[in-house]
C-alpha cells in the first residue's frame, strides 16, 4: 500500500497554501496601468484590428487606383499618372453637377426624415398601450430591400397605373408630366421614397435615448412652470443631441453611398438630375471601369463623408459624453 | 482614471472614419491589373484531353438563356456534362464576366459575348473558335451574315470569337386594329397611306401619330405613339437609329453598316444630319409620344403597348413573344409589325437596329473546360436547338436552315395571335438585309460613350437643352472619352 501524502493545514483544518479571502493586492490594476493602451481600448482591439484590416487595405488599393490610369480592359496597360485624376476630378463637370445632386438628395432627406423622425418617435413614447404594436408597424418599410422599394415606388408613381400618380392626378397635378420623368419632381420622390423607408432607423434611435431621460427631469420643469412645448424645447431637446448625431451621422454616409432606389427608379434621369455623386462612382468604377478615375472621385467622397460626420459630432454632440 | 481612457467622442469619430473607409472602398471595389493580351490562333485541346464532367455559364438574363437552362438537361443527358448556369440582369453580368475575364480567373467556362460590354474590350480573352469550328466541321456559313459580323469577330480580325446567339433587332410594332378602323379616314386626311410599310418615312410617322393623337379616341388608344427616351441605354438605341436614318454617324468613318471603325475616329454628332436627327427626335417625343415616354426604357414601351396605351412604337422583335400572351397583354390579336420608318437620308438607309449576340469560351478556362465548353456551345447555337428556343418564345434563330424548316416558314407568314413562333412574325428576315440593318462600332468604349449619348439625350428630350446644344455637348462628350 502505498504511503498516504499529508496535506499541511491550519488548526482549523483549512490547507495552510489555500486562499482564505485575503485582498489581492496592487499587482494587478498595475500591471493593466503599465500598459501602453486603457484596459477598455485593449477590449476593442480584437474589432478594431478586424475593422483595420477590412478597411485599410482596400483603402491602400484606392490610394493607388487614384494616381494610376487603370482600364480593366486587356489592351490597356496601367499608367502612374500622380494627380491626374484628381486634376481631372476638378474639370469635369459631371462630378460637380453629381455633388450639387447630391447636396440636395442628402440635405432634402435628412432634414426631413429628422424632422419626422423626431416627431414620430416623441408621439410614440407618449403611446401608453400598444407601444410594441405602433413601434412594429412604423419600423416595416425599413425591413424592405432598397432595391425592392425601388420597383415599389416606380410601380405606385407609373403614369400609367401608378396608384399615386392616379391620385394626384386627381388634383391636376402631373396630367401631362411623369413624375419620375420630370427634371422638377424626379428628386423630391426620389427624397420622398428614402424619408418614407428611413424615418424609421432615426424614430427607433431616438425612441431608444427617450426611454433614457429620467422622469423626475420633467417633473422639476413642471414645478418651474414649463409648458410642454418648453419641455421638449429645454430638456427633451438637449438630452436628445447624442442620437441626434448618430442618426445624422449613420444616415448621411448611407444617404452619400447608396443609390440603388435612384438606380432602379431613374437611372440618374432626366437629364442627369438624380445622378447623385454614389451613382457616379459606380459607373465610372464598375460600368466603365476607369478604375483610377473612380478611385479618386470615390475618395473624395470618403473625404467629404468624413468631414460630414465630424460635423455632425462637434456641432450637435458638442462635447457631450467626454470624460474632461 | 486612467489617461488611456478611450473617450467617447474620439470612439465615435475613429469608428466613423473607419467605417466610412470602409463604405467607400466598397463603392469602389479594387483591384485591376493588365490582362495578358491575346494571340488570334488558338487550338483546341487535343483528343487525349476529356471533357470535363461540369461547366459554368454566364449570361445576361435574357429570354433565350432562360429557355435554353430550361432544356439544357437532355445536353447533360446526351453529353454526361453538367452546365450550372449564371444569369443576371445586363450589369451584373458585364461586371461578373469581365472582372473573371481581367483577373484570368476562368471562373465561367461558356459566356454570353454582349458584343459592345464585352465583346468589343475584351476578345482578347477570348478563347478563337476557328481552330473549333474546322475541327468540327461546324457550319458557320448556316449563319446570317449580320450575325456573324456584328457577334463573332471583334478588332479587325478574320478570327471567330462566339458563335451568333442571339438576335434581337428593333423594328416596327404597331396596332392594326387601330388603321383598320381609322386607316382610310387617316390616309384620306393626310394624303398617304396611313398604315405603317417599310415605305413610311420617319416625318410620316410623325404626322401618323399626332393623327392619332388628335382623332382616335383614348378609349380605343390614347396615344400614337411611344418611345424609349428614359435616361437609359434604349434612348442611345432609338437615336442611333434615327441618326442613321437622317444620314448622320456618331463616328468619322463609321457607315453603321460595319461595326468596324478607324483608328482615332472623330465624333460626328455636329454634322447638319445628326442635329436634324435631335431636332425630330425632339419634337417626337416632346409633343407627340405619349408623355410618360421619357420614363420608359424598351420594357416600359413594351408594357404601354401591351396594354393599350400606345399605337405604335419602335421595339425590339422579341418583346413579340409578350405581346401574344394573352395573360400579358390586351394587343394579341391587333399586334403587327414592319420595318422602322425610313429616310430622309439618301446615302443609307438604316430600318432596323440589331442588338444580337454570341456565345463564346473564357480562354482561362482548363483544356477539359473548354472543351467541354465547346460541346455546349455548338449544341447551343445547332439548328434543332435554337428551333427548341424558337418553340419556347425564348430564341430567335440566326441560321438560315431554320427558317427554312415548313413550321417556322409558315409562322412567319401567320398574324401573331395565330403564330405558333411569335418571334419569327416580325420582318427580321428583311430587316437582317445589308440594305436595311444599322449596328453600332464595336469600340472598346461604346458603354461609355453610349452613355454620352442618352445622358446628353435625356436633357435634350426635357427641354433642358436645345437640340444643337445637346449635340455640341455629346461631341464633347465623345472626344474627352475618345
Amino acid at each position: 500500500m502505498a504511503e498516504q501524502q499529508s496535506v499541511p493545514t491550519t488548526a482549523a483544518g483549512i490547507p495552510s497554501d489555500a486562499y482564505v479571502g485575503k485582498e489581492p493586492d496592487d499587482q494587478g490594476k498595475a500591471r493593466l496601468e503599465s500598459l501602453p493602451i486603457s484596459f477598455e481600448m485593449l477590449l476593442l482591439a480584437p474589432s478594431i484590428l478586424t475593422l483595420a484590416v477590412l478597411s485599410i487595405v482596400p483603402l491602400a488599393v484606392m490610394l493607388w487606383l487614384s494616381v494610376m490610369e487603370v482600364n480593366f480592359t486587356p489592351v490597356n496597360e496601367q499608367i502612374f499618372v500622380g494627380a491626374e485624376n484628381y486634376v481631372e476630378m476638378v474639370n469635369d463637370g459631371g462630378v460637380w453637377n453629381a455633388w450639387q445632386t447630391t447636396v440636395v438628395y442628402v440635405g432634402g432627406s435628412l432634414v426631413l426624415q429628422l424632422g419626422l423622425g423626431v416627431l414620430v418617435a416623441v408621439m410614440l413614447h407618449r403611446v401608453i398601450k400598444g407601444e410594441n404594436v405602433f413601434t412594429s408597424i412604423v419600423i416595416m418599410p425599413m425591413m424592405i430591400a432598397p432595391v425592392v422599394v425601388g420597383l415599389l415606388w416606380q410601380f405606385l408613381l407609373d403614369p400609367s397605373f401608378g396608384l399615386y400618380t392616379y391620385l394626384v392626378n386627381q388634383l391636376g397635378l402631373f396630367t401631362n408630366r411623369p413624375i419620375l420623368g420630370d427634371p422638377d419632381s424626379a428628386m423630391t420622390a426620389l427624397i420622398l421614397m428614402d424619408t418614407w423607408q428611413w424615418t424609421p432607423l432615426i424614430v427607433l434611435i431616438v425612441l431608444a435615448r427617450l426611454k433614457g431621460i429620467p422622469e423626475h427631469l420633467y417633473e422639476a420643469a413642471r414645478v418651474d412652470g414649463a409648458t410642454g412645448f418648453t419641455q421638449f424645447r429645454y430638456v427633451t431637446l438637449p438630452l436628445l443631441k447624442p442620437a441626434i448625431a448618430i442618426a445624422l451621422l449613420l444616415r448621411s454616409m448611407d444617404l452619400m453611398r447608396y443609390f440603388a432606389k435612384v438606380f432602379i427608379t431613374t437611372g440618374g434621369g432626366p437629364s442627369n438630375t438624380t445622378k447623385i455623386i454614389g451613382l457616379y462612382v459606380y459607373e465610372q468604377s464598375l460600368r466603365f471601369f476607369n478604375l483610377g478615375y473612380g478611385a479618386a472621385v470615390g475618395l473624395f467622397m470618403l473625404v467629404v463623408t468624413v468631414l460630414m460626420g465630424l460635423v455632425f459630432v462637434e456641432t450637435i454632440m458638442g462635447g457631450a459624453g467626454d470624460d474632461e | 482614471m486612467s489617461d488611456h481612457r478611450l473617450r467617447r467622442r474620439e470612439f465615435i469619430q475613429s469608428t466613423g472614419l473607419t467605417a466610412g473607409i470602409a463604405a467607400t472602398a466598397g463603392c469602389i471595389g479594387g483591384g485591376g491589373g493588365s490582362g495578358g493580351g491575346g494571340g488570334s490562333t488558338s487550338q483546341p485541346p487535343g483528343e487525349n484531353v476529356e471533357a470535363a464532367s461540369k461547366i459554368q455559364f454566364i449570361s445576361e438574363s435574357t429570354p433565350p438563356s432562360q429557355a435554353l437552362r430550361s432544356i439544357v438537361g437532355r445536353f447533360t443527358e446526351r453529353t454526361g456534362i453538367e452546365v450550372e448556369f449564371t444569369l443576371t440582369p445586363l450589369l451584373n453580368y458585364t461586371e461578373k464576366l469581365s472582372s473573371d475575364l481581367t483577373s484570368q480567373a476562368g471562373n465561367y467556362d461558356a459566356v454570353y459575348v454582349d458584343p459592345y460590354n464585352i465583346g468589343a474590350p475584351y476578345y482578347p480573352d477570348l478563347e478563337p473558335l476557328d481552330g473549333y469550328i474546322k475541327q468540327n466541321d461546324y457550319d458557320m456559313d448556316d449563319h446570317i451574315d449580320i450575325h456573324i459580323s456584328a457577334c463573332s469577330q471583334y478588332g479587325g480580325e478574320n478570327t471567330s470569337r462566339a458563335l451568333p446567339y442571339d438576335c434581337p433587332t428593333i423594328l416596327l410594332a404597331y396596332r392594326g386594329d387601330v388603321f383598320d378602323e381609322y386607316g382610310e379616314q387617316a390616309s384620306s386626311d393626310l394624303g398617304f397611306q396611313a398604315e405603317p410599310s417599310p415605305d413610311m418615312t420617319w416625318s410620316q410617322y410623325a404626322e401618323i401619330a399626332r393623327w392619332i393623337n388628335e382623332n382616335v379616341p383614348d378609349d380605343v388608344v390614347p396615344y400614337g405613339t411611344g418611345h424609349m427616351a428614359k435616361q437609359h441605354q434604349s434612348l442611345a438605341n432609338e437615336f442611333e437609329m434615327l441618326q442613321w436614318a437622317f444620314g448622320g454617324t456618331q463616328l468619322e468613318g463609321f457607315d453603321g453598316k460595319s461595326p468596324q471603325i478607324p483608328e482615332d475616329p472623330a465624333p460626328q454628332f455636329t454634322s447638319d444630319a445628326s442635329v436634324e436627327a435631335a431636332k425630330f427626335y425632339t419634337t417626337l417625343v416632346d409633343e407627340i409620344a405619349h408623355p410618360a415616354s421619357t420614363t420608359w426604357d424598351w420594357s416600359g414601351v413594351a408594357q404601354a403597348f401591351a396594354n393599350g396605351k400606345i399605337a405604335m412604337a419602335p421595339e425590339w422583335h422579341e418583346f413579340n413573344g409578350l405581346f401574344s400572351d394573352p395573360e400579358s397583354s390586351q394587343v394579341v390579336d391587333a399586334v403587327r409589325w414592319t420595318l422602322a420608318p425610313s429616310g430622309p437620308a439618301k446615302n443609307r438607309n438604316v430600318q432596323a437596329h440589331y442588338g444580337g449576340s454570341g456565345i463564346g469560351i473564357n480562354k482561362y478556362a482548363s483544356d477539359a473546360k473548354r472543351k467541354a465548353a465547346w460541346q455546349f456551345i455548338e449544341w447551343t447555337t445547332s439548328p434543332d436547338i435554337q428551333f427548341e428556343l424558337l418553340k419556347a418564345a425564348g430564341g430567335t434563330p440566326t441560321r438560315r436552315s431554320v427558317y427554312e424548316r415548313d413550321p417556322v416558314a409558315q409562322a412567319i407568314d401567320q398574324p401573331t395571335a395565330e403564330s405558333e413562333f411569335p418571334n419569327v412574325v416580325p420582318p427580321v428576315l428583311e430587316g437582317w438585309k445589308d440594305e436595311n440593318i444599322g449596328q453600332r462600332p464595336h469600340h472598346a468604349d461604346w458603354l461609355q460613350l453610349e452613355q454620352v449619348i442618352y445622358t446628353e439625350g435625356s436633357k435634350m428630350v426635357n427641354v433642358n437643352k436645345s437640340p444643337q446644344g445637346a449635340m455640341e455637348s455629346i461631341n464633347n462628350g465623345f472626344s474627352n472619352v475618345l
